[in-house]
Formats: structure tokens, C-alpha cells, sequence
């Protein structure tokens, strides 16, 4: 208990130092201020953000698209997973062809998103379900295929069905795995939400910051991304709740 | 021993008027994107010789647009913006940076124009009604012109504006059906007119006679610290402009060259190029003014640039 305060305290100790630095090498000029603005004028430009309503009209269009991108990734990745543990020989086949494909700068594919469903979230959401799919579906797989085998045998020994083997073995056995693999997919899909955003100019918080860029707004610029990793760090929040009632489940 | 001595004494002689009576001294120059007609006075220049004359070595770095130039400029990676945007200096004068006008370049809107494919059933710009047409970069020249225009023919609510990039890009866009017209640029347009690919919908420069497409920038402590370089280059882009029109030739060999496009290619934009478009002088009142207006008209800055303050013309060549 002790231990937790102090880290949290630690934690909050060297934001409020770093921020503190920022703001000194900002005002005394050690920085540009069209490379990075201090951070009290970015807090008072999110405030003012917040009261234009600027903000939540572009965090509507993230979080709409985002939200589609993820509700079509996680059972997609889920399937393919299962496909590819299910069928070992198509696994082995094809799943070293997508790994290679993701290893590879995806985002330089946004002009054959673009072609394909114009400009708009369509385009969006679409990079970004295979941002999100691919690290979802290879942890999907590698948890089943990792299960120890003796659980296996025992619940053939038990008599369990496939199915209850799988829902009531496998699957509680692989979720560590299946959780890092859907904690990335939606890291990735979330960063491809707001990259494509950013080239296509298209809407959302990544258009927000895109045009505050070229407009030379610094404070604009950093109180998008303040916002961005916020919600990032809100959701990924939620993803762990997630992850900690379900294995309080199974446990 | 003896000989040794007088062969480096030699060698320093040799190098004696170098590094006393000329140095040659490196400029950094950011220039936007190779393509575009702005960078011909300094290919010029820097074929010709002008710079060298004037004690200069030029180092160029081109960047995707005018806005990408002033970013080099304010953050000194550079030490000049030899084809800046004139908007994007004055939205960053308006943000505090010290960034100065030291001299026009190209005014007022040269060489922009939008194209479509040959076979496109849009015939003019009234039949972008409900279509998309693309520009490169927010706030950049074809975006805000494009706005501009499209508000002129009461367009500006049913047209959807599209983010494309670079000419190339511009193209790749429209031949995709991304975008119904695309932005381009002399001289590469050319190219394609010539094979008979695009067919150009509307001219920005047929509507837009007042603006400062281009200007040479500087940031005000790099200026101090070296008055005579800022002089020396604004001599020498003086002199390649003028041989511009006095060797047309040669100016379409270099331009050629560096483009590596077709001279025909070329012979077609030169033909096109007004007299006015290259200027070193004092950029025009009205044509800085107007992109003053167009800055905040687009929601770049609320307030007005203040002219006075970001104009520094003392070191054009008499």
C-alpha cells in the first residue's frame, strides 16, 4: 500500500517537474516556440477549445470512427485467429504473410483506401480496422496454440465437449495473451484513426491537427495531441477494466 | 627544408585569395517543391554563375510547400527562404516569430492552374457543382486561391475540397477519381497537355490579379548578423532574373535540365510566363495586402498582419 502511494506519488512528482521544466525552457527562450509552446498556453487553448466546442465536434468524428474501426477489428482478428489456431496448416501458411505485410509502413497504403472508398471516415475506418485486426488476430492464435497442453488432457479426462473445452479451458487459459493482443489492437487501431485523419484532412481530431500545423497554432497543434493521449489513456483504462472483470471471471 | 617551406608558401598563395580577398561564404536556402516555376531565378543563379560571383555557395533543401520553407527558416536550419510562401510568413509573423520580407519573388499568382483528364465530362468550373476538386496543403497558395475562386463563382458551399499534395500527387488523385480536378503547376502541366492526359478546367490566375505568391524570407538575428549575404543574394537573383528574359535559351536549357522534363515541355511554360512574374523588388502594396486579407479570411490568424513590421527592404539592390 505504502509502496503504490509512493510510486503514484512519484509519478505525479516528475509530470509536475517535466511540465515545470518545459514551461521554464519555453518562456526563456531555450525553445521555439513555433516547435513547442508552453504548457500553461496549451492549457489555456484547450480551455478554449472546450468552450468553442471546437473540440468535442472533432472528438465526436474520432470517437465515431474509432469506434467502428474497433467493433469491426476485435471479432475480425478474434476469427481469423481462432481460424488460423483451428487450422494449423492455413495458420502456418498464411499467418507469416500478414505479419510481414504489417511489418511493412501500412500507413503508405492510405492512397488505395482513398481510391477505394473516396475521401471521408470510410477511408479511415477502413486503415484502421487493418491496423487494429492483425495484432489482435496473432495474439488470438498464439494464446490458444500456447495453452499447456495438460490442461488439455484434463479436460479430456473430464469428458468436456469441444465446445466446453474451448470455452471453459482454452479460452480462459489463452486470455492473458488474447488481452495483450487486443490492447495493441486497439493502440493501433486508434494511432491509424488519427494518422489517416491527419493526411487525408478528412475530419477529427487528426484534421484538427493537421490544419492547426500548417497554421503555424503550436498551442492548437499540443492541445490536440494533449486531448488525443487523454482519450487514449481513458480507453486503454477501460480495455484493462475489461481484461481484470473477465479474468476475475475465470479465475 | 628549404624547398619544403617555399612549396607551402606557394600552396597559401594559391589559396590567398580565397580566403582573404573572397570568401566564398555557404548559404542554406530552403526553396519549396523542386517543380514548382518560384525556383527558376535561383536554378538560374546557381547555373549561371551570379552566386558564385557574389561570394556565394548555395546549399538548397526543398520542401513540400511554403509553409515547410518558413519552419526551416524559423527554426534556423537554413539561413534564407528563397521561394516562401508570402502567406505562410505573415501567419507566422502573426505568432510572434521575427521572420522578415526581404524581397518579392513571384507575384502575383503565377503558373497555378486546375486540370482534368482529357475525356472529363466537366467542361468548366461551374460543372464542379457538387464535385471535389484538390489543393496541396492547408493554408497554402492553391488552397487559399482555390477558396477564393470557388467563393467568386459562388461555388464555395458545393464544392468538397480535398488535400492531395504534390502536383504529382494532384494527378495520381484525379486519374483515381479521388478528386474530379486536381491542382497543378508550370512547367510540368505542360507535359501533360502536350500528350493530350489533361485538358486545364480553369486558370487561378484568370481570377486571382492581386497576390504575393512567393517572397524571400529571412529571420530578422540572421539578418543582422549578416547584412552583406542577404544583399549579395538578392544582387544575384536580381541578375538571373534579368537574364531570364535577356537569354531565353539558355534559361530553357537550365530550367530543363534541372526539371530533367522535355525542352518542348519547357518552350510551352516559358511562352506562358508573364514578364512581371520575377520580381526582387519591394513586393507590391495591394498584391500583399490581398494575402494579408486571404489569411484571415481562411481562419488562419484572427488578426491582420502588421505589413510594416514584417517587411525589412533595405537590402534590395539599387
Amino acid at each position: 500500500m505504502h509502496a503504490e502511494r509512493m510510486i503514484r506519488f512519484g509519478r505525479i512528482a516528475f509530470i509536475l517537474l517535466a511540465v515545470a521544466a518545459l514551461e521554464a525552457m519555453v518562456r526563456g527562450g531555450l525553445i521555439n516556440q513555433l516547435v513547442l509552446s508552453a504548457p500553461s498556453r496549451i492549457a489555456l487553448k484547450m480551455w478554449e477549445d472546450v468552450l468553442s466546442g471546437e473540440l468535442l465536434a472533432h472528438l465526436q468524428v474520432t470517437v465515431m470512427e474509432f469506434g467502428v474501426a474497433f467493433a469491426i477489428a476485435l471479432p475480425l482478428g478474434a476469427a481469423c485467429g481462432i481460424l488460423f489456431f483451428r487450422f494449423r496448416l492455413l495458420g502456418a501458411a498464411v499467418e507469416p504473410l500478414f505479419l510481414a505485410f504489417y511489418a511493412a509502413p501500412t500507413i503508405l497504403l492510405y492512397p488505395v483506401f482513398l481510391a477505394l472508398f473516396g475521401l471521408g471516415s470510410a477511408a479511415v475506418i477502413g486503415m484502421a480496422v487493418v491496423f487494429g485486426t492483425i495484432p489482435i488476430m496473432v495474439n488470438v492464435s498464439a494464446g490458444l496454440t500456447g495453452v499447456e497442453r495438460i490442461y488439455v488432457k484434463l479436460g479430456h479426462s473430464l469428458k468436456a465437449t469441444p465446445g466446453q473445452l474451448f470455452w471453459k479451458i482454452m479460452l480462459p487459459a489463452a486470455t492473458p495473451t488474447i488481452f495483450t493482443g487486443i490492447r495493441l489492437g486497439f493502440t493501433y487501431a486508434f494511432v491509424g484513426v488519427i494518422a489517416v485523419e491527419f493526411l487525408l484532412f478528412s475530419g477529427g481530431l487528426g484534421r484538427m491537427v493537421s490544419w492547426r500545423y500548417f497554421i503555424f497554432d503550436t498551442e492548437g497543434i499540443y492541445s490536440g495531441v494533449v486531448l488525443i493521449i487523454i482519450v487514449a489513456a481513458l480507453a486503454n483504462s477501460l480495455v484493462r477494466l475489461a481484461e481484470d472483470r473477465v479474468r476475475a471471471r475465470w479465475t | 627544408m628549404k624547398r619544403i617551406t617555399f612549396v607551402l608558401i606557394l600552396a597559401g598563395m594559391t589559396l590567398l585569395p580565397v580566403t582573404v580577398f573572397g570568401q566564398v561564404k555557404t548559404v542554406k536556402v530552403a526553396m519549396s517543391s523542386q517543380v514548382l516555376l518560384d525556383n527558376l531565378p535561383i536554378f538560374v543563379g546557381m547555373r549561371a554563375g551570379f552566386f558564385e560571383e557574389a561570394g556565394l555557395k548555395l546549399e538548397p533543401s526543398y520542401f513540400r510547400g511554403g509553409g515547410e520553407v518558413v519552419r526551416a527558416v524559423t527554426t534556423r536550419s537554413v539561413d534564407l527562404g528563397a521561394t516562401t510562401a508570402a502567406s505562410a510568413v505573415l501567419i507566422a509573423s502573426v505568432r510572434g516569430e521575427p521572420i522578415k520580407i526581404v524581397a518579392a519573388a513571384v507575384s502575383p499568382l503565377v503558373g497555378v492552374v486546375w486540370v482534368v483528364p482529357v475525356d472529363s465530362p466537366l467542361k468548366s468550373i461551374k460543372d464542379l457543382k457538387g464535385k471535389k476538386a484538390g489543393f496541396s496543403s492547408p493554408g497554402s497558395v492553391t488552397h487559399v486561391s482555390l477558396q477564393v475562386i470557388l467563393k467568386e463563382e459562388g461555388l464555395d458551399k458545393d464544392v468538397q475540397l480535398v488535400r492531395v499534395g504534390s502536383p504529382g500527387d494532384s494527378w495520381a488523385a484525379v486519374k483515381n477519381k479521388v478528386v474530379d480536378a486536381g491542382w497543378h503547376v508550370s512547367p510540368s502541366v505542360y507535359q501533360l497537355l502536350v500528350k493530350k492526359e489533361a485538358r486545364i478546367l480553369f486558370d487561378a490566375t484568370k481570377y486571382i490579379k492581386t497576390y504575393q505568391q512567393t517572397v524571400v524570407s529571412a529571420m530578422d538575428d540572421v539578418i543582422k548578423k549578416d547584412p552583406e549575404m542577404i544583399r549579395a543574394f538578392l544582387k544575384a537573383r536580381a541578375k538571373a532574373t534579368q537574364f531570364i528574359w535577356d537569354q531565353p535559351e539558355k534559361t530553357m536549357a537550365i530550367w530543363a535540365e534541372e526539371l530533367k522534363l522535355p525542352l518542348e515541355t519547357i518552350r510551352l511554360a516559358y511562352r506562358d510566363l508573364p514578364r512581371s512574374a520575377y520580381e526582387t523588388g519591394a513586393p507590391k502594396p495591394e498584391n500583399l495586402q490581398a494575402t494579408a486579407r486571404e489569411v484571415v479570411d481562411i481562419g488562419a490568424v484572427k488578426e491582420a498582419p502588421d505589413l510594416k513590421k514584417v517587411l525589412d527592404l533595405a537590402y534590395l539592390p539599387r
